[in-house]
């Protein structure tokens, strides 16, 4: 895979960060404007205004590394540094199958309780393992 | 695995500090090579070992049986 330049990589972020607000704020004009989702209205606000403040935090500082470059390389070093990569990878596929085994658990004792919470969860764990293998494929290909 | 970085470190008066500046990792990451924590990739054995001109074998100590 060719490598990206640092910069590069916080423009895209940048763009990633513009969209994410937008998004949130079309979706929360939706849940505004629907009378059917009123009952989930306070889930829907609160994470929608997470997602938006979160991006807004994000914007401002991917903006503030930008205008700086002895910050921005000292990010770049710490996002690119070998043992980092190493660590983060460890973490994020322990991350995933401590997840998987979760969502098996939670299915099987929903089982006992309600039918459509269990196949709900029997699909989400289907749709899991399919992405997960979906996913190796195409990494599998690029080294 | 074993390293010899601590010592061609201090024999070059230099900190750990500088060495990762100079390769381009972070301080924590010269740490665990030097107490063997952690093993470099071929890019940079080869950046230290460059710095230090030397040879990756120079430097890092394989061990058979460790990469058994």
């Amino acid at each position: 895979m060719k490598p990206i330049s640092y910069e590069k990589r916080l423009d895209i972020r940048l763009g990633v960060n513009i969209g994410c607000m937008i998004l949130s704020m079309i979706l929360f004009a939706i849940v505004l404007g629907s009378e059917s989702l009123a009952f989930l209205q306070p889930m829907y606000t609160g994470s929608l205004v997470g997602l938006f403040f979160a991006s807004l935090a994000l914007f401002l500082r991917n903006k503030k590394l930008k205008k700086n470059p002895e910050n921005m390389r000292k990010m770049e070093l710490l996002e690119t540094d070998e043992r980092n990569v190493l660590i983060l990878r460890v973490s994020y596929t322990i991350f995933t199958y401590v997840s998987i085994g979760i969502l098996y658990i939670s299915m099987l004792i929903s089982g006992f309780f309600s039918q459509t919470v269990y196949y709900t969860l029997e699909t989400l764990l289907c749709a899991d393992l399919v992405i997960i293998l979906f996913i190796r494929k195409v990494i599998g290909k690029m080294y | 695995m074993e390293t010899r970085i601590a010592e061609l470190r201090r024999q070059h008066k230099l900190s750990q500090e500088e060495l990762a500046k100079a390769v381009g990792v972070t301080r924590q990451t010269i740490t665990s090579l030097e107490i063997g924590k952690y093993t470099a990739s071929l890019i940079l054995a080869y950046k230290i070992a460059h710095y230090f001109n030397l040879t990756i074998e120079d430097i890092f100590l394989f061990d058979e049986e460790e990469g058994l």
